[in-house]
Order: structure tokens, then sequence, then C-alpha cells
């Protein structure tokens, strides 16, 4: 095992975080988790015997084959097929991580609204199916600010199901100030896809293209030619891989806007190109402001009126705080997620906080580049866990094996608080 | 649960407070080590030292994180003819700088609450991470927010002997 650059005594801990959009996983005192792969796995059925093979690995997964399925252990933020979930462990720890579970404490990022009875069965798996020696979950807004040198804060997880406020007090979450919106990275998404969707050529996908000839001075269109003979592929494989392209625009393509979006003002920002995988460019203009709009002004995809936006997400959450702490919050807002890496959506933020009474003079913490990069508000609450697992101090906080014989899941009414 | 960090606040920190509550001593910073989070013993600044708050600010250092305790005085506009109301109050900071190692943040973020339960009787406590905010015309700001100094006068004077 690497030693990793802060370890002193070494306890060989694993950090999960787990998400519906992606899987971060890695040694604890590590800067960045080892692997980090999209939360999905296809399933082959054999056709003649029916038996059901499932594979993670992304190489295979991109091969058409009529044979293969998509699918996820999680629905909307949370863990749905169990036993989907035990072959995801199993496979980070035997394949990716290559690591025997029986020698190997594993902390889990938890959400800050995830209901006990998950963690009661992560737990009961853990202990049970891979015989852990010790175990922990830590909240992830928790991680998030301590990760920022705040006990105290108010995190905005901009995620791919939800985008949530929470509060965080002395190190503690504030469990009725937590404020949750379904517009994420996975609703972006599926707009971008119906967009790409929409326009008359038929979306063709990068296994659908056996080559592209170079574009010759004065030509227009380029020429490609598609791949014969492709297999017919599963529904769930074919949508999938839209997905992906999906994403891959968005994160191109996609602008938030600085101020509220207005059409007529969009219309003359200059145009972006995105090539696809036939080499077609495509220029968007108003598209690529419009898309991200819903996430900040929810009344454009909403008309009761039931959705906060961004902004507001974290507004009420402050409300829901006792007067006498909202000063020390106002002044470390923290951003995590990946969504937070779209393009201007931190400036929006501060845009959209500036808006709230004199008074509440917001700040966000790790709004600055350089602050905390980038990259790292996605592998956020995973640092966070690495660097709390890998403190020779943290050790005795640990729900150990013999925790577990003793107590079983009551165990959690005194550890992991 | 000492903290989430298990990190534990030696013994001799709260005689340090005990010092400051006592008026013998200005200012002191902590620092964790080893799993412990101890006094720095030559950085407590005497009573009557001049400029105290400048030295102290400029004492912490740039990209590492600190604990301090600090007998913050201000001067209170009591309203005209009326002599300026002296107040104190005692501070807990924790200095936690953004260009500190994520890991030290981390630590001293989780660890806080083990020395900060140590110390009865904190008036004002300040969570600063850049130079800007130990300014004194943003402690300034702060206080004023504070519901007892909102109360008791006409807003700040004075914080520290420097004139707002």
């Amino acid at each position: 095992m690497s030693g990793g650059m802060f370890c002193n005594d070494d306890l060989g801990a694993l950090v999960m975080d787990i998400g519906s959009h992606s899987v971060k996983a890695g040694f604890a005192g590590e800067e960045h988790p080892k692997i980090y792969f999209n939360n999905v796995n296809g399933r082959v059925t054999d056709k003649e015997t029916g038996k059901v093979t499932r594979i993670f690995r992304d190489e295979f997964m991109n091969i058409p084959n009529p044979n293969l399925e998509i699918e996820s252990c999680m629905s909307k933020g949370s863990i749905e097929n169990w036993n989907l979930f035990e072959d995801l462990i199993e496979h980070i720890l035997t394949n990716r991580l290559d690591v025997e579970p029986e020698f190997h404490p594993i902390l889990f990022t938890e959400q800050a609204r995830a209901p006990p009875a998950v963690r009661e069965k992560l737990l009961e798996i853990m202990m049970e199916k891979f015989k852990i020696p010790a175990f922990y979950t830590a909240k992830n807004p928790v991680l998030a600010c301590y990760a920022n040198g705040r006990a105290s804060g108010i995190v905005l997880d901009a995620g791919a199901t939800h985008t949530t406020a929470s509060a965080v007090m002395e190190g503690y979450v504030i469990k009725n100030a937590i404020i949750q919106s379904p517009i994420g990275g996975d609703y972006n998404t599926r707009n971008a896809l119906q967009l790409l969707k929409s326009s008359e050529e038929k979306l063709l996908l990068s296994y659908e293209i056996d080559s592209r000839e170079e574009l010759k001075p004065g030509q227009q269109a380029p020429i490609f030619h598609l791949k014969k003979n492709l297999p017919e592929v599963t529904n769930s494989w074919r949508a999938y891989q839209e997905t992906r392209l999906a994403e891959d625009w968005v994160h191109q393509i996609v602008q938030v806007s600085e101020s509220d979006y207005r059409p007529e003002e969009a219309a003359m920002r200059p145009a972006m190109e995105y090539e696809f995988p036939n080499g077609v460019s495509v220029g968007y203009g108003v598209d690529r402001f419009r898309l991200a709009e819903p996430l900040f002004n929810t009344r454009m995809v909403d008309n009761k009126n039931s959705l906060l936006g961004v902004g507001h997400l974290i507004t009420t959450s402050l409300h829901y705080c006792e007067n006498e702490i909202r000063p020390q919050l106002v002044s470390s807002v923290i951003l995590t997620g990946g969504n937070c890496n779209l393009a201007g959506f931190v400036d929006r933020i501060n845009m959209e906080l500036q808006k709230t009474p004199p008074h509440m003079k917001f700040k966000i913490v790790n709004g600055q580049p350089g602050a905390v990069h980038q990259t790292d508000r996605r592998f956020g609450n995973w640092i966070g866990g690495s660097i709390i697992a890998s403190l020779p101090s943290f050790a005795p906080s640990w729900v150990s094996a013999k925790d577990y014989a003793e107590s079983g899941v009551k165990i959690f009414e005194r550890k992991c608080l | 649960m000492a903290s989430m960090s298990g990190v534990a606040a030696n013994d001799s920190c709260v005689g340090m407070w005990e010092k400051l509550k006592a008026g013998k001593i200005k200012s002191c910073q902590f620092k964790v080590e080893n799993k412990e989070i101890v006094p720095i013993e030559e950085s407590v600044q005497e009573k009557g030292a001049p400029d105290a708050w400048k030295s102290f600010t400029q004492s912490l250092p740039e990209s590492e994180c600190r604990y301090a305790i600090y007998d913050v005085a201000i001067k209170l506009d009591m309203g005209p003819g009326v002599p300026a109301g002296e107040r104190t109050k005692l501070t807990f900071i924790i200095w936690s700088p953004d260009s500190a190692p994520i890991r030290q943040k981390m630590v001293s973020a989780s660890s806080k609450d083990a020395l900060k339960k140590k110390f009865e009787g904190i008036q004002v406590e300040w969570q600063l991470t850049s130079p800007e905010d130990l300014d004194a015309s943003d402690r300034i700001s702060d206080l004023s927010t504070k519901s007892d100094i909102k109360t008791s006068g006409r807003g700040i004077l004075s914080f520290e002997g420097i004139a707002a």
C-alpha cells in the first residue's frame, strides 16, 4: 500500500464516497481518491444459459453488445439495489484497490439527510459480509466544512440528483435546516440531451462512427463513414452512451449567466461550437446560457413556485437556524459537489447572495480559484473523509468489529453521531 | 466524545485561560502538536504591551492554523458629555488561513471543540481566515453586531486603542 502523504500510525483505512453519479474511493491520508468512475455497471445475460454477469470496468461497458444492459445500484440519490451495491463494493475492494477487506477500516461519506436505516444496513453488510475491522460514517456537509477549516458554516452541495444547502454548527448538521432541490447535474444533462436530440439530424455516437476524413480547404461539411454491421444494442446501453455525450456537452458548452438570464442579452453573446463524434460542429448561443438557469431561477421550469433556486436554498437554510448563530454561518458559505464546476457557477452564487439584505454579509469561503481548487470540489467530501480517517487521534472514534459484535447497530447511539 | 478528530486539549491550556480572565495576560496562542492542543509559551503577550493587536496579528503565521485567546478592549460612545464606556471581551479566536494545508485546517476545525469546552466564559468567538479579517475595521464591524454592544452605547469609538 502506498504510504500516503500524511500518514503517521498507519491503519490502512479506506475512504469511500459513493454518489449517484460517481464512485470515489481510495486510501485515507492521500490527497485524491485512487479510483473515480461513473456509478453504473453492465449486466450481461447469456442468451442460452440465462447466466447473468455484472461488469464494472468502463472499457467493457463501452463495447456495443446486444446482451449488455446498463444499470446502477443507486436511484434518486439513495441505494436502491443492495445486492448490486455489495457487488460494487466487492469490485472496488478486490479489483480496483486490490486489498483484503479484513485488514482495512472503512469510512463512508453520507448525505446530510441519509436515514439511519441506510447506515445500519451498510454497517451490517460491511461487518457480516466483508468482515472489516472498523467502520465509520461521516456526514458530507461536516466533512466539507472541516476541509475548509470551519466547524460551522452553510454548505451548498451541488450534486447530481439534488442541490442541497445545510447548516453545520460546531461539527453537527442542524437537521431542520437541510434544504433540498431536485434540480442538479442530472437535470441539466437530461435537458441537454433533449436539446441535442431535437436537432433534425440523428444524434450519432462515437461507437457508430467508423472513420472521418480530413477537412480540405474550402470544404464545409465534414465527411464521415458509419460503422457497418453494428449489433443491435439495448435501450439502457444506448441511453448511457447518450448521457455521457450530453455530459461532455454540458461540461464544454454550458455557461451560467452572471446575472438573471435574459434571452435578448444571451443572444448578443458569441456562440460556442461543439464538435460531435462525426466531426460536425454546431454553434450554441442562447442555449448555452439558458440550460443551467433553472438551477438559479426555478420559475423557468416550475410554475407552482414550489422549488427553490440555489440562492434561496442558502438563505432558507439560514432562516431555519437560530438568530444568534446566523452571523457565524453567513461568513462561511462552503461549496462542494461536481456541479459547482459549471462555468460561471461561483460568480452567479456571489451575485445571488448580494440580493439578500445588507446585514447578511454572505461570504463564500472557497469561492476564489486557488483557495480550494476546482477539482477539489468534486472530491471535497472524499478529501475531508481521507484526512479525518488518517488522523492517529481519530482511532478511538471507529466502530470496531468488537463494538458491532456487542451492540449491533445500536452502537450508533454512541458513535458516528 | 472529545472531538471528531480525537485531539484533546492539554490541561495547561486552562491555566492560560485563567490568567487571561484574571487580567494577568493580554493574549496567548495555541497549536496542535502530537494529538494535543498546547499553549505556545513564547506567544504570550503581557498586559499593557503597546500596539498589542498589531503585534498579535503580525505574529500569526501566514499559512499555519492557530487558536488564540485575546482580551479585547473597546471604547463605546456613551453620548455627548459622557465619558467613553470601556468594555473588554474575552475572545476565542480560530486562525485558519486559506493558504494553510487542508489537513491542518481539517484538524484545526475538528479539534476546536475540545479546546473551547475548557474555556468557561468565552464572550466572543472569531473564525478568521485572511489578513483582511484581522483588520481593526473588520473586527469593529463584527463587534458592532453583538446585541450587548448595540444596546449599551452609540457605537464603538475605538478597538484596542485603534480609532474606529
